[in-house]
């Protein structure tokens, strides 16, 4: 077929087909078997921060208040993270909420910096409520604390 | 390649242009998935596809890509945009060049806006050193709604274009039959 006969087709055609049933059903199968594999987990325990430097894990069962290189806040309340006082010029990760399901993540990209929640630990846990237990309290007192 | 093809092909980059910066003034259009946007100028690109040629095609999103980094001001965001659009337009053409009159343009538009978000996540998480398929889900939902919205963009704007505008690879065919015709 020819691309005339093509742009002729599509000017007496319709604009969707039978078959595109086929091309749907692949992809909603696709996104089906991915939204499986990644909201499956259940809730989360532990809360990595991934920085260009490095990675770090929390418990998410401790409250805490975790300042990343400067750039955003990370508070683990209640069993939920959110990031707040980001300098980013978009604001998405901070607009991504409160998350606490496993595989569920908040993604700063213009600062490289990424937050995942997951049901094991692969690091090192850093236990927050020994190095730093003052930690909630002052963020309560100052809006804000440093580890 | 003439000056009337060049002609088109500058016009319909403006066009890309335009949409790109107009779409990115707007406010995320939804609240839980912030950055989600509908692409529109994706449409002009698919219309290039299919009014002008496939390397026209090529030329106007990689233009597009290049000066919305430089209007934006956002020149990082070119590492995410060009790989994931590039690869997305070489499905796009391959579904149009064999597929096409089984498949409607909605599900060539949708195949391509599918394959831009698994590239894009892909290269950011090369970038971020983390793994971002979490966010894909989401980000694919909202992209088949995208998807099918430009497919159906392209599909009455190219149905309303004058077959004038239209220079398909068949235009040499067609000149010389008007010189013979003479």
């Amino acid at each position: 077929m020819t691309d005339a006969q093509r742009v002729q087709h599509i000017k007496n055609g319709k604009p969707f087909n039978r078959a595109d049933i086929i091309v749907y059903t692949v992809l909603a199968v696709v996104v089906a078997l991915v939204m499986i594999l990644v909201f499956g987990g259940g809730s989360g325990e532990y809360v990595t921060v991934t920085t260009g430097s490095g990675s770090k894990t929390y418990p998410l069962s401790k409250n805490a208040v975790i300042n990343v290189e400067s750039h955003l806040t990370v508070i683990i309340e209640d069993g939920k993270v959110c990031v707040r006082d980001a300098d980013c010029p978009d604001k998405i990760c901070e607009r991504s909420g409160k998350i606490s399901r496993s595989g569920s993540m908040i993604a700063c990209l213009p600062n490289g910096i990424v937050i995942t929640v997951t049901k094991e630990s692969k690091d090192d846990l850093i236990d927050v409520g020994m190095k730093c237990p003052l930690s909630s309290a002052r963020y309560l007192i100052s809006g804000r604390a440093d580890i | 390649m003439s000056a009337k093809r060049i002609a088109k092909d500058a016009l319909l980059t403006a066009v890309a242009l335009i949409l790109f910066t107009v779409e990115n003034l707007f406010p995320p259009l939804l609240a839980f998935a912030p950055g989600a946007k509908i692409g529109l100028s994706n449409a002009a690109v698919l219309i290039t596809l299919i009014i002008i040629g496939v390397p026209d095609a090529f030329a106007v999103l990689t233009l597009k890509c290049v000066l919305g980094a430089l209007v934006t001001g956002n020149m990082f965001s070119l590492a995410y945009s060009l790989p994931s659009s590039l690869t997305s337009l070489c499905v796009q053409t391959a579904l149009y060049k064999t597929l096409f009159p089984k498949i409607s343009l909605m599900a060539v538009s949708l195949s391509g806006a599918t394959v831009f978000n698994i590239v894009q996540l892909f290269v950011a998480s090369l970038i971020a050193h983390a793994n971002m398929l979490p966010l894909l889900p989401l980000m694919l939902i909202a992209s088949a709604a995208a998807g099918l919205l430009i497919g159906a963009a392209v599909f009455f704007t190219v149905r309303l274009l004058p077959s004038a505008v239209i220079e398909t690879a068949n235009e040499k065919e067609k000149q010389k039959e008007e010189v013979t015709s003479q």
